[in-house]
């Protein structure tokens, strides 16, 4: 076949765009032919010899954090690269079978059985920790302000009032997390502990869309509202918000709380939550040198924090977020690369 | 590549700032104007929900020989619901029931008027076709975040997405019908000095019941077919226990919800086609 001809990026973005059938191999073969003359000397060679497959998960930082890596593998290592949309157990099963070559941000907590169990087959590998992902309860700062005496989640039941919920008005509303999210559990145990059956509903929005839309709303009207986020995300990253206090972080009362039989759910905080790199092991022995550099990306929660915020004001593409990146954070992504890489992404920005 | 004379940012931004313009003024007054609306839905709910469930069944199988006449097709109807009951999906199914029931009184309002007009009088059929098509095919979550936006999570949202979704084949069916009503009958009605209202209803509407009420029927299907939409934008009832299944990989959990959304289905097709039949031995 001719996919192991191409040498350049060019030729090979020739060959994919354009491999229908087989029957146009021949064509092909003798089109890819001319790019491989007219390369350039210092141009890498990829150590695929097909684009690399990345995980689509849909939510902005992964979004950004893929084109980030697009860029310089496309740059930096000469290699064409597709995005496959997907979710993340869907993603982590492909990757398993090696129709994915890697998800660029598996967040850990939410994925622990699966991701235990793909782990075992040895089909997969854990190469490097992106940041600490954080969950927590939140509320506006507005509502900090109007109702200083609620400092931590075990108050909520005095405020209740403040909180109504549209459709029980003789209740408050906590919005938890979207159906069927790990995170579903844990607020429902957390709910239970608190004591707060009687005076919140547990409010489910549906799914992750329909949960921020209904947050920005609320945040744009300036209502009161007390709900379950992660970060790092546009939505924590953009809006002013104060956390609720819950009790000390203590591993055997979370692991209770993730139980959804948990028959005495204790309150405690959230877990750090790690979020790491996972590559399909043949990935890792057919292309050591990005392997090597995937494994070495890390970005501070602080700077992640800035570049969501700057997704959602500016509404900006995962792209040209991750240009934004690129260009305002050198100092960041140069250490995850050897010096010859660096220039070479640095002269495609 | 088509070349780019308008960029698509300068198109999208627009309506971004009109929608948030949108949510930050108007969204507390429309919320206000919509309350009773949102406590009709409470109310279904609650009612539904807190009735025995003995009489839930007694009621849909009187509805069910008011349709049919036939005692076994009554049985099998209350067996059905009986059915959801034992494997666990009962509250669900209460839930979603509510909500359709609702919608589909809402469609069925809306939609038998707006096919009488579309029947009579060409422009609004020129208007309304296209919108139709838009209600048809637009993905429901295009509308839904600005929906939600301005109304919040729930019932109300889950209201409207279901009406816009259900409403297009009573309208379209209506429309039909009336215009199926053959020209010499209407104008033998006319003849006998029949006025305009009296040809509607004395000739028209009765002659085009058929197909009036499979449309009805359609929009059931239809209002039944968003029910997992309706619980991604916060509602409980049978769409959230598939929704729950899906995203936990409980292949079992979604498959049961699933057999019990079809087993509405089943229940609301059955008796809505029995009414219609009826309706169609009576007239013809």
């Amino acid at each position: 076949m001719s996919i192991s001809l191409p040498r350049s990026p060019r030729a090979a973005s020739i060959l994919s765009r354009s491999l229908l059938s087989a029957a146009f191999s021949a064509t092909l073969a003798a089109l890819s032919l001319v790019p491989v003359a007219a390369q350039a000397a210092g141009a890498p060679e990829c150590e695929l010899h097909r684009p690399m497959r990345f995980g689509g998960m849909n939510w902005e930082s992964n979004l950004m954090l893929v084109e980030i890596e697009r860029f310089i593998v496309k740059h930096g290592y000469g290699c064409d690269s597709e995005v496959l949309p997907t979710d993340t157990l869907l993603a982590l099963a492909s990757l398993e079978r090696g129709d994915l070559d890697i998800n660029s941000e598996l967040w850990l907590n939410s994925t622990l059985e699966p991701w235990n169990k793909a782990k075992a087959t040895g089909k997969v590998k854990r190469i490097g920790d992106i940041f600490m992902g954080q969950e927590a309860w939140y509320i506006p700062k507005y509502t900090a302000e109007r109702l200083p005496g609620l400092k931590k989640a075990s108050d909520l039941p005095k405020y209740w009032k403040d909180f109504k919920d549209p459709e029980e008005p003789s209740k408050g509303r906590f919005y938890t997390c979207p159906a069927g999210w790990a995170c579903e559990v844990i607020n429902g145990n957390l709910y239970k502990a608190l004591g707060l059956e009687k005076t919140y509903t547990l409010f489910s929005p549906g799914t992750g869309a329909t949960q921020k839309a209904a947050l920005m709303s609320a945040y744009q009207r300036k209502q009161n509202i007390v709900f379950y986020y992660w970060s790092p995300t546009p939505l924590v990253g953009a809006l002013d918000l104060v956390k609720l206090e819950l009790p000390p972080y203590d591993p055997v009362k979370q692991k209770c709380l993730t139980d959804s039989d948990c028959a005495n759910p204790q309150a405690t905080d959230f877990p750090e939550n790690p979020v790491f790199t996972a590559v399909n092991t043949k990935f890792t022995e057919q292309a050591p040198k990005l392997t090597a550099f995937l494994s070495k990306v890390k970005i501070p929660l602080t700077v992640e924090n800035e570049a969501m915020a700057y997704m959602e004001k500016n509404q900006a593409e995962p792209k040209d977020t991750a240009l934004w990146f690129l260009k305002h954070h050198q100092d960041i992504w140069t250490q995850w690369l050897p010096a010859d890489v660096t220039q070479r992404v640095k002269a495609a920005l | 590549m088509f070349p780019e004379l308008i960029s698509a940012r300068d198109l999208q931004r627009p309506i971004d700032a009109f929608v948030n313009g949108l949510v930050t003024q108007y969204s507390d007054v429309l919320r206000s104007l919509t309350q009773p609306l949102l406590d009709l839905l409470i109310w279904a709910d609650d009612l539904l929900r807190h009735s025995p469930w003995w009489a839930i069944i007694a009621v849909v199988m009187a509805v069910a020989w008011l349709g049919s006449r036939r005692w076994r097709f009554s049985l099998a109807m209350g067996g059905l619901l009986a059915l959801l009951g034992a494997i666990g999906l009962w509250e669900a199914s209460m839930q979603t029931l509510s909500l359709m029931l609702v919608a589909v009184a809402f469609s069925v309002m809306l939609g038998i008027p707006v096919g009488i007009a579309m029947a009579s009088v060409r422009w609004i059929r020129a208007v309304m076709l296209p919108i139709l098509d838009v209600m048809q095919t637009m993905p429901s979550f295009v509308y839904l975040i600005p929906v939600v936006m301005l109304f919040n999570l729930g019932k109300l949202a889950a209201l409207f997405a279901t009406v816009i979704y259900a409403v297009p084949p009573v309208i379209r069916l209506t429309d039909l019908g009336i215009r199926l009503v053959d020209a010499e009958v209407l104008e033998a009605s006319r003849a006998f000095g029949a006025s305009r209202s009296r040809q509607l209803f004395g000739v028209q509407l009765p002659l085009a019941l058929p197909n009036i009420m499979a449309g009805i029927n359609q929009t059931t299907m239809m209002a039944l077919a968003m029910v997992v939409i309706a619980s991604m934008i916060g509602v409980r009832g049978l769409g959230y226990e598939v929704l729950q299944g899906i995203n936990r990989l409980q292949v079992g959990r979604g498959l049961l919800a699933g057999t019990g959304i079809v087993i509405l289905a089943i229940i609301f097709d059955r008796i809505t086609q029995q009414f219609g039949h009826r309706q169609h031995t009576r007239g013809g």
